[in-house]
């Protein structure tokens, strides 16, 4: 005990420096021990056995990157040295369209005043960029209000450093719309301006006379953009028309169109069984595969996915009816669509549908699952679910109430999938993002 | 160097008992706390996350007080020497240099807060184990997260002052640590040595380090200035540098008796 006594000290410092360091490289090495695998559903893995598809399972403290090549799964996981809060979009009508690393938001009628929106150098929100304005030769008889097919956001596209819009103008609209080019300027100097240095470029002309007649019939519905090129998508005549542009000259590229495709509650539908398409559609473009794929929610439930090769005009290379399981009740949405090798490859995140009343009380705290699918001819040939951890950090709303404290919902506390992309093997990492 | 080793050791043999009944509240007291949280857990409760269950539970609260009682044990340590037998006297007139009894103080206080950071660690995996005993028993197992334990020393704020991952935070947390040892120390031979001023600089040191703390304990509600902390580590590691040059200097010119 004397011994002890005498020399006790410094190996006291030396176990107890041990242990803090033991402790630390331990709890950090747990990172990898987190739930995360592909559950094949239907089909096996050759289908997605060309094919990266890589993104992450973030909060707001670390993150978990994840890659299946080739239908093996490799993770990589890590903590954030500061918390900082997680970039989660998704487009709801009325919010700004985002595009890249920039977003846009569309105000006005007569005018239209574009505001663009670049991130803040922290990289957490959004601050106002830079203004445009347009005034196209339209006009709907109406001196305050106004019609649209599609929110006014739906009508921006982004090639490069150039902004393109198009008003999604409804059959009330005659006159002569077109695609402008939009020139900014500096955001909050509006007053001051000088706006004939800022006048937008009208590349092409989409002419409404057809509206003028006893049936209007010729709607906008958007504008996308595939690497140099810019798709118009509008429906005339119940045919879906979707037009590629080129972005400098605006000469009119390539055409093609979708017979029978019906929009909801217009008086040209033909019957009652037919179904109809709504207007606001997910666009997913590939700019090096030179191909947009289009999906439309349907009356009936199933999705109309159209895929269009833009390389030389337009041309429809495939268009099916796909399910993506039970879609009735379920909310949820397509992350990521990509056409390769004659294959449809989508991911989609969503919410189970609510089996109890009461249990649990927010629909935030359903369980969550984000499913892979991949058609091939209009066929389901491979349907998996990428298995995490995820709803476990809902543990603590599964039996939440108001009474007991409410669901203080930060996205920070909360994973969610981020950055998923398709690209093929064989070429380095492409954005396939929508 | 004997003479420090001696020092050293003596001190330290001094300490153990103290240290031994602060070691044993510091992993069990939060066991209690967490346990005593967790029983209220039933099937319809919410089953909150482990780093939440600790906040409430009142263990942070509890590792400050003990972190403040082993800083009025130390420098009960100090004071003793100026009262009863005057040890202080004594210390200063045996043929060690002077600086070997500044030394041996100070690496002993260090490596009790060192040995309380290891205490409470230690606590926290155990409590973590006894939480997830009370919690698997409900929904046949369904309310336990997967590494929960990972994913808590990485969402709580707490938990990342304690045991941080990344050089900034470690750097940081180990300022703190230093500064806080040599603070204290210096803070008792300013006042034993009638030097007064120096407490100007303790107040310094007690703004930035109380900074930095209620920074580093809501890191989540300031997630958008980017802060990598160089700035306020490097003041205090520069303050702790002082505190030991300017104490060792008092030491060895005797002002401190």
């Amino acid at each position: 005990m004397n011994y002890i006594r005498k020399h006790a000290a410094l190996p006291a410092l030396v176990i107890a420096f041990a242990m803090v360091i033991g402790i630390g490289v331990h709890t950090y090495g747990m990172k990898d021990d987190a739930t995360f695998y592909l559950k094949d559903l239907t089909g096996t893995r050759d289908a997605i056995g060309d094919v990266r598809i890589g993104g992450e399972l973030a909060d707001g403290y670390q993150r978990t990157q994840f890659s299946l090549s080739a239908g093996k799964l490799n993770t990589a996981t890590a903590t954030y040295a500061q918390p900082h809060t997680k970039d989660a979009y998704t487009y709801n009508p009325g919010t700004a369209k985002r595009i890249g690393d920039m977003q846009f938001n569309v105000s006005g009628v007569g005018t239209y005043s574009i505001t663009s929106y670049k991130r803040d150098p922290s990289g957490s929100y959004f601050i106002p960029f830079g203004t445009a304005e347009v005034t196209p030769t339209i006009s709907n008889g109406k001196t305050n209000s106004a019609t649209y097919t599609n929110q006014p956001e739906y009508g921006v596209a982004k090639i490069g450093d150039k902004v393109y819009f198009t008003v999604p103008v409804s059959t009330e609209f005659t006159g002569k719309s077109g695609i402008f080019e939009l020139h900014f300027f500096a955001w909050g100097f509006g007053p001051g301006v000088d706006r004939s240095q800022y006048t937008p470029r009208k590349i092409a002309e989409i002419d409404l006379d057809a509206n003028r007649s006893e049936q209007p019939h010729l709607e906008v519905l958007g504008l996308e953009a595939v690497g140099d090129k810019l798709l118009l998508l509008s429906v005339a005549d119940n045919q879906l028309k979707v037009s590629s542009y080129d972005s400098e000259s605006g000469d009119l590229l390539g055409e093609t169109s979708v017979s029978d495709f019906h929009l909801p509650e217009r008086p040209t539908k033909k019957s009652e069984s037919e179904a109809t398409y709504y207007e606001n559609y997910s666009a997913f473009a590939d700019a090096d595969q030179k191909m947009l794929t289009v999906a439309f929610r349907s009356s009936g439930g199933p999705r109309l996915l159209l895929i269009f090769d833009v390389s030389r005009g337009v041309r429809l290379v495939e268009s099916f009816q796909a399910d993506f399981g039970k879609t009735a009740q379920e909310n949820g949405d397509i992350a990521v669509m990509s056409y390769r090798n004659g294959k449809l490859y989508a991911l989609r995140s969503f919410r189970e549908a609510r089996t109890a009343d009461a249990i649990p009380v927010y629909d935030l705290a359903l369980t969550q699952h984000l499913y892979l699918y991949v058609y091939s001819k209009s066929e389901l040939v491979y349907q998996g679910e990428l298995v995490t951890d995820l709803n476990e950090d809902n543990m603590d709303m599964v039996y939440g109430t108001p009474v007991t404290g409410g669901f203080s919902y930060d996205p920070m506390d909360y994973r969610s999938f981020a950055k998923l992309t398709v690209t093929s093997l064989s070429s380095p990492e492409e954005d396939n993002r929508a | 160097m004997r003479g420090l080793y001696r020092l050293l050791n003596l001190e330290f043999g001094q300490w153990l008992g103290f240290l031994a009944l602060l070691f044993a509240g510091a992993v069990l007291a939060p066991l209690y706390l967490l346990d005593a949280a967790a029983k209220d857990y039933n099937l319809l409760a919410n089953h909150v996350r482990f780093e939440d269950l600790y906040a409430a539970s009142g263990c942070p609260l509890l590792f400050f007080l003990l972190l403040l009682l082993l800083c009025a044990y130390f420098l009960k340590t100090v004071y003793a020497g100026y009262w009863g037998s005057k040890s202080v006297y004594t210390y200063l007139t045996i043929p060690v240099r002077r600086e070997s009894l500044y030394w041996s103080k100070l690496m002993v206080f260090l490596l009790s807060l060192l040995l309380l950071l290891v205490a409470q660690l230690l606590s926290i995996r155990i409590g973590y184990a006894i939480v997830i005993d009370r919690v698997s028993a409900y929904q046949e197992g369904n309310m336990v997260m997967h590494n929960g334990l990972f994913l808590a020393f990485v969402r709580s704020d707490f938990f990342r002052l304690l045991l941080p991952f990344h050089f900034s935070r470690i750097l940081s947390s180990i300022s703190l640590l230093l500064v806080i040892a040599t603070g204290f120390y210096y803070a008792a031979l300013c006042e034993r040595s009638r030097k007064y001023a120096g407490f100007a600089l303790i107040g310094i040191t007690a703004i930035v380090a109380y900074k930095v703390l209620v920074y580093r304990l809501n890191e989540a509600s300031h997630a958008w200035p980017l802060k990598n902390l160089y700035p306020s580590s490097l003041i205090l590691l520069a303050l702790s540098g002082y505190f030991v040059w300017h104490s060792l200097r008092w030491i060895r010119r005797g002002t401190i008796a």
